[in-house]
């Protein structure tokens, strides 16, 4: 049967035609498809000025603003247990406001917002965040400084820098 | 980094030692490059039976116990059948110089890339280590992310980091290995020996050019292990039944089994191989090899974990994912052992026929119900394999190879690799379906991501049908091309 023939005459060039097609265009392939980067520690995620750890594997992720200069802000679903710590040790809490997130429902109204806004003045604050029921809990990475953390069922938050 | 390197070595050793049961119709070679899946095999299915028995999942103690296990077995065969001879040794050696030096350049190298799906996969990790892993776990993770991965990546724990960067990396050097090792094998005696490193070359090469396959050696997610793993169990099976190296179904068994602990949709997979099985001449050594290891990690994960962990695992449906599950494993089972029977060959010859048959009206009754979810993943697919999906050529080229090699194949019991390419196809464009809506445009859509698992496999069927066509290729000692 010709065909057969010519398949495996010309397969051999085919793989390589593709192959020289398939390296040339790689260069040009837009970013990596992954937005969480990794450290060379280990640790997860390279947010702005933010490293991530766990500190405790029963309630998930841990966030630690190493230089958080500018502060950060954060938002969490609701119905999250939200915790401020300095880093130096248990000094006290320095929750510098909690209110609803102004873009999921309107500013500081109480109507069962999707999620809380956490604003940190500057200084190494560590914020830990303990998630209720049975949620899980990822990151997404954002500009400017602002990390978003939302349970399975909701899309990344619309945050803004 | 020594701790990491620990492990890749483990793993390899651990599956080597497994491996030496097979000794007889598995090469030093082949087994050299089937080490660290079937190593990482063994781990997952120690992790399960601890989960699902003790509750919980101390991954040292997993590491020990399937070393120990494989080096049990390997005591047991050397001192029935002699001892190691020096190739055994040496490719042993081989896997396991690989296996560290991969750990050490994955390590160094700092490829590793994360999507929000990999932090699903390494909190899990996180949970299985509890006391009661499995209660710890999502729920719903549980059937959608499954625990062959977050198990893998416990081991991490050992490390004191949050993720094993060299995993991924170790998946793809070994399935490049295997992949290699295979095509060579593979064309033995039937092409002139020039001509053949020319084929052999190009696939690889062709395969390296994949820039999705290769990302997935580095993206934390379950799509390298499954392209390892249906690598394994689709050229395994093949080699037992048409080659009559029937032990070659004792690695291909394992790495089917275990599939069924990375991926949600592994029991169809699972199921479409395992009936082209029931079809084929197989031995019932093979069909045994095949099934027993897919019947006991079925019955401990989807019986005993799912049925009892999982969101709704419960449920008793045919569309429910635990039940629908266990009722397409069983019956897979079941055929393909009553089918070895001789007085079933009169029809069970015809099973994969009639299984591809069902699949495709299946499909048909689905796009009927509801063509909208085709044809908007019709338009996704084709957006993702031209541009969006970052495939480049590979698949636009692999599809009209594909189109060729089924019309010219001439390959012995090529419905063992017909089969599955076809069921395979089948089952992309049902999957929307049957999960979560249709495919869509993007190189992080599941559809996209899944076409890697089957790519490996394909490539391997173009070769074999270079060689085995109705153009006369097949026994042609000096084809030229």
């Amino acid at each position: 049967m010709r065909l057969g023939r010519i398949y495996t005459r010309f397969l051999p060039a085919a793989f390589v035609a593709t192959a020289v097609v398939n390296f040339a265009l790689t260069p040009f392939l837009p970013g990596s498809g992954a937005p969480i980067r990794t450290h060379r520690d280990g640790s997860l995620t390279e947010l702005v000025h933010t490293e991530q750890r766990a500190v405790d594997r029963r309630f998930g992720f841990y966030l630690e603003l190493d230089d958080a200069a500018d502060g950060g802000v954060l938002v969490v679903p609701e119905g999250s247990f939200v915790n401020a710590e300095l880093a130096d040790g248990f000094a006290g809490f320095e929750l510098v406001e909690v209110a609803y997130d102004p873009r999921a429902g309107g500013a500081n109204i109480p109507e069962t917002p999707e999620s809380w806004l956490l604003e940190t003045e500057s200084g190494d604050v560590t914020i830990s965040i303990l998630a209720g029921d049975d949620d899980l809990w990822w990151l997404a990475e954002r500009p400017g400084g602002e990390f978003v953390v939302v349970p399975n069922s909701v899309a990344p938050a619309p945050v803004s820098s | 980094m020594i701790t990491e390197v620990g492990i890749a070595v483990a793993l390899a050793i651990s599956g080597s030692a497994l491996l030496t049961v097979v000794r007889r119709d598995v090469t030093a070679a082949a087994r050299c490059w089937l080490s660290v899946p079937i190593g990482a095999a063994l781990y997952s299915i120690v992790a399960l039976v601890s989960l699902v028995i003790v509750g919980t999942l101390d991954p040292a103690i997993a590491l020990i116990a399937a070393l120990g296990l494989g080096l049990v077995v390997t005591a047991i065969t050397l001192l029935k059948g002699g001892g190691l001879r020096r190739e055994d040794l040496l490719w042993m050696l081989i896997g396991v110089g690989v296996a560290a030096v991969t750990a050490v350049a994955a390590r160094q190298l700092h490829l590793t890339r994360l999507t929000p799906d990999s932090l699903r996969y390494l909190l899990a990790s996180n949970h299985l280590v509890l006391t009661e892993g499995l209660r710890e776990m999502n729920a719903v993770d549980l059937v959608t992310r499954q625990i062959g991965l977050p198990a893998l990546h416990s081991m991490s724990d050992l490390v004191g980091r949050r993720y094993l960067a060299s995993l991924g990396p170790l998946f793809g050097t070994f399935g490049l290995g295997l992949f290699v090792w295979l095509a060579v094998d593979l064309t033995r005696g039937a092409l002139a020996r020039r001509n053949r490193l020319v084929l052999v070359a190009t696939a690889s090469l062709f395969l390296l050019s994949s820039n999705r396959l290769v990302y997935d050696s580095f993206y934390i997610n379950t799509h390298i292990q499954m392209a390892a793993y249906l690598l394994i169990a689709v050229a395994g099976t093949w080699l037992a039944v048409s080659r009559g190296l029937s032990l070659w179904a004792v690695p291909s068994g394992l790495a089917l089994a275990v599939t069924l602990l990375f991926r949600p949709e592994a029991p169809l997979v699972v199921a479409i191989l395992l009936v082209t099985v029931a079809a084929s001449r197989a031995t019932m050594s093979v069909r045994l090899a095949m099934t027993l290891p897919t019947l006991a990690v079925g019955a401990l994960w989807y019986g005993l974990g799912l049925w009892r962990y999982a969101a709704g695992g419960d449920e008793i449906s045919p569309t429910a994912p635990v039940f629908g599950s266990l009722v397409a494993i069983g019956l897979a089972v079941a055929l393909c052992l009553v089918s070895g029977a001789h007085r079933a060959r009169p029809w069970a010859r015809w099973l994969d026929l009639a299984g591809v048959a069902g699949l495709a009206l299946l499909l048909v009754f689905y796009i009927a119900t509801d063509p909208a979810v085709f044809g908007t993943s019709i338009e996704s697919t084709v957006r993702n394999l031209v541009r969006d999906g970052f495939w480049l050529l590979t698949w636009v080229a692999a599809i009209a190879l594909l189109l060729v090699a089924l019309v010219v194949e001439s390959i012995p019991d090529g419905r063992l690799w017909t089969i599955p390419v076809i069921g395979f196809a089948l089952l992309y464009w049902a999957l929307p379906y049957i999960r979560e809506g249709a495919w869509r445009v993007g190189a992080g859509d599941s559809g996209n991501r899944i076409l890697a698992h089957y790519l490996a496999v394909t490539v391997v069927f173009l070769v074999l049908a270079a060689v085995h066509n109705r153009g006369g290729a097949s026994g042609g000692q000096t084809e030229t091309m």
